[in-house]
């Protein structure tokens, strides 16, 4: 956390919660691919925590949320689920994780019944219970006339919304979504807003990463802000707006990336087209 | 064939779960594997919208046809050899030295498939079964390709011996394949764990080159050519490898003679690899799984030099428009980068390497000895086999999804999109075509003292005539401007294609060596300058159409 001092600028506040084991803790997280990716990530989310992570494009945010599903598996550092190391305990720790991943990737020659099927014999679950929630889930999000289609004909959107649906069919006490609105229409962004807003309220621990700042806002008790594998800011809403001094995401996002907001980069843009250097 | 497979896998989940594996979680994998494998559409023609959904039985039927022509040829050697035991084993160590090519050649880059990942690994299923399912799927894939081959020599071992000679021949296939399986697996797994992932992509791209090279010289050095003129017991005097290997064990066991360690080794030999893959092995394979399907690939600095020498070529200078010069750039930058497309590509070298061995020990042996008559004829032939290759290159990068990514048909302007078709089937002839057939005609007009230089004028001017041929009907469409599904139908068009332009070049390889060798050079040189004239209207007339 402190290493956050480099760039000259970071906000913290303490989030721990005690008395119960927090959903998720990441002591000392490094990961290096070429280059070091995360440097010595500390980080406790506890039970019941919509926590917004964001940071800007190869900051580390996706390689967090694989290193928590177990699709990467060298990291240096401890990760706690539910207060148990998830290397000695990946199996039984993954049961308890839905996650939601950027990209849709499924097995597309499947229909949505039949994915879900799938992915729900996975998890050991019955089969009536697998098409009784998958239905239920999948109408929501206005796919009931596609249920027995093969997914190799839906669009982005309609793929997304069949990854939630398998995401969360198992009930899990965590939920991963990296980027989940990808491709999603705008009623699907709301509905979406508005599952997220239940899960919390029924107690799951959300960890949410996304570049729409916004959503970040509305959703999330608590935003994390990653910057080059550094932690370089933690707390609520009011809390970085009053550090901060600043009042939007946005603003706040902006100042700890290092971006300037005082300069027109529209301007420098068109320039690039324009011999001349101006606009035309 | 499904349901006796799954249904196997659910009769020994015993076993499986011996081996750490979750047994059920074990059979739902791989009932979806078989699923998705049966749904994956068929296209007969080219270029047809229209797609087949086979039952599963006629799918299995289909599939096994070719490797059981293929086997047909195994019978002469069975028929012709006097020794029965000598014939059988002959037959059975050129059987199997095609199942292990095709075992490295086409699934060792199927135990790394890493398309799945973001499914399988977030889900609580253990590395055991993880391995095991791949493991399993792969053998039953490659069993159902291996096993016809072999179908031929049963017929014939049971016409000539009786019925149940030949199903028993046909059931010792069986362990034999899958100890050969087995064993391969487990050395690549080995490996995999002192490498790290992306090095194990490029450590299974050179295992596949140094086959070539193994297939060559095993099929030229070993106890085969020793094995036609002398009597066994002298060969195994002599190779003393010989009775380590599954093909013995199995020509031994046809002929009752033996000892019951082979019989053994046979059956648990893939057995205790298993064990040991998946007990052992397994987590830190899960471990390299992961590193595979994260992070990136940094293209080398050799390859990345090696791209920049493609504006220094002479064959770039052939390219006037500065849109064929963009195709022909991206196709080299691309061929040259991306691991998945070379080892789609390399194997078919492998092939054609096995497929003219016949031919080219004549020119070993001339080179060796220095004397002797050359066949020329017979030695043209595999410059013609060399389109196996390009043509493999040309179906694969039609269907490469990072290649259809980069959309670079589709970002040229309407008139210039000719231009960069033609640029990229250049770029892809001078890396697959042109290299190789220099490489034999070197070789061969050393061997000949230049004899045969006005054949090899020709043969390269006739190729080249019957590639562009290839692009101009193949690549009228560019990946990026066709929809995905079409693009998963061409999948299984790109096999009768490359058959039907593998058919082209053979028959023209055939009229060259039988008719036209014979022939005055001046005349050679004639058909050259057409086959010339003809390549120029196909070069002319890919670059327009738009």
């Amino acid at each position: 956390m402190r290493s956050g001092r480099r760039y000259g600028i970071y906000i913290f506040v303490s989030m721990n919660e005690p008395g119960t084991a927090p959903a998720i803790e990441l002591i000392n997280v490094s990961k290096s691919y070429d280059r070091p990716v995360l440097h010595n990530i500390n980080l406790t989310i506890p039970q019941g925590q919509v926590t917004g992570y964001i940071g800007a494009n190869g900051a580390g945010k996706s390689t967090t949320v694989k290193i928590l599903t177990g699709l990467i598996t060298a990291y240096e550092g401890q990760v706690n689920i539910m207060g148990k190391d998830f290397r000695q305990h990946t199996q039984e720790q993954k049961a308890l994780i839905g996650y939601i991943p950027e990209n849709a990737v499924l097995y597309e020659m499947l229909t949505p019944v039949e994915y879900l099927q799938f992915i729900g014999g996975l998890y050991n679950m019955q089969e009536a219970v697998i098409e009784d929630r998958g239905r239920r889930m999948l109408d929501m999000f206005g796919l009931s006339d596609a249920l027995h289609q093969r997914m190799d004909g839906f669009s982005k959107g309609m793929k997304q919304k069949v990854l939630i649906t398998s995401a969360l069919l198992h009930d899990p006490q965590i939920i991963l979504m990296d980027e989940p609105l990808s491709g999603l229409d705008a009623n699907a962004v709301i509905l979406l807003k508005e599952i997220i807003g239940g899960l919390k309220k029924a107690g799951k621990t959300i960890l949410y990463c996304s570049h729409i700042m916004d959503v970040v806002e509305k959703v999330s008790d608590r935003i994390v802000l990653i910057r080059d594998g550094y932690i370089m800011a933690d707390g609520t809403m009011s809390e970085l707006r009053a550090q901060a001094g600043t009042e939007s995401l946005e603003d706040i996002f902006a100042l700890l990336t290092g971006r300037d907001r005082s300069h027109d980069h529209g301007s420098d843009f068109i320039s690039i087209f324009n011999k001349e250097g101006g606009i035309k | 064939m499904d349901r006796i497979f799954l249904s196997l896998i659910s009769i020994l989940a015993p076993l499986w779960r011996l081996a750490g594996a979750d047994s059920r979680q074990l059979l739902h994998i791989l009932r979806l594997k078989t699923t998705l494998s049966n749904r994956a559409p068929v296209s007969l023609r080219s270029g047809s919208k229209k797609q087949y959904n086979f039952p599963p039985l006629v799918r299995s039927l289909l599939n096994m046809l070719l490797p059981a022509l293929l086997g047909i040829t195994y019978v002469p050697m069975l028929l012709l050899v006097p020794d029965k035991e000598v014939g059988l084993l002959l037959v059975t160590f050129s059987y199997f030295l095609f199942a292990t090519l095709l075992l490295v050649m086409t699934f060792s880059s199927q135990l790394t498939d890493t398309a799945d990942n973001v499914i399988l690994l977030p889900r609580p299923v253990n590395s055991r079964t993880m391995i095991l399912y791949r493991l399993l799927f792969m053998a039953y894939k490659f069993l159902a390709s291996a096993i016809p081959l072999s179908f031929a020599p049963a017929i014939a071992l049971g016409i000539r011996d009786g019925w149940m000679r030949g199903l028993y021949y046909l059931a010792l296939t069986l362990p034999g394949l899958t100890i050969v399986f087995a064993a391969i697996q487990l050395l690549l797994i080995v490996v995999l764990r002192f490498v790290s992932g992306q090095r194990f992509k490029k450590l299974v791209y050179w295992l596949q080159i140094i086959f070539i090279g193994w297939v060559y010289l095993c099929m030229q050095r070993s106890f085969l050519d020793k094995l036609e003129r002398t009597d066994l017991s002298v060969v195994l005097q002599h190779t003393t490898l010989l009775s380590w290997m599954p093909q013995y064990w199995i020509t031994e066991a046809w002929m009752h003679t033996a000892p019951w360690w082979m019989y053994l080794a046979l059956w648990g030999g893939p057995v205790i690899c298993f064990l040991f893959i998946v007990r052992i092995l397994a987590p830190k394979f899960s471990e390299r799984l992961s590193e595979m399907g994260s992070g990136f690939e940094t293209a080398s600095r050799s390859s990345i030099r090696k791209a920049r020498r493609a504006t220094g070529q002479k064959s770039y200078l052939l390219l006037k428009h500065p849109a064929a010069k963009a195709g022909f750039q991206f196709v080299r930058k691309f061929t040259g980068r991306v691991t998945e497309y070379k080892m789609m590509v390399l194997p078919a070298y492998a092939y054609v390497i096995f497929t003219a061995f016949p031919l080219l020990s004549d020119i070993w042996k001339l080179l060796s000895t220095g004397a002797g008559h050359i066949k020329a004829s017979r030695c043209l032939f595999p410059v013609y086999m060399l389109m196996y290759p390009i043509t493999t290159a040309l179906m694969n990068l039609k269907a490469s999804p990072q290649y259809k990514a980069a959309w670079v048909y589709e970002v040229a302007p309407g008139s210039y999109r000719g231009y960069v078709r033609q640029g990229a089937g250049w770029g892809l002839f001078t890396r697959y075509y042109i290299p190789a057939f220099l490489i034999w005609s070197v070789i061969l007009l050393a061997a000949t003292k230049g004899a045969l230089w006005s054949d090899l004028v020709l043969t390269g001017c006739t190729c080249t005539a019957i590639y562009l041929l290839q692009v101009l009907l193949l690549f009228k469409e560019m990946p990026a401007s066709i929809p995905a599904e079409d693009l998963k139908a061409q999948k299984s068009q790109r096999f009768f294609v490359t058959l039907l332009i593998m058919l082209l070049s053979v028959v023209a390889g055939m009229v060259h060596a039988f008719l036209i060798v014979p022939l005055y050079w001046w005349i050679h040189l004639l058909l050259a300058a057409m086959s010339l004239a003809a390549a120029w209207l196909l070069w002319d007339k890919i670059a327009r159409k738009a």
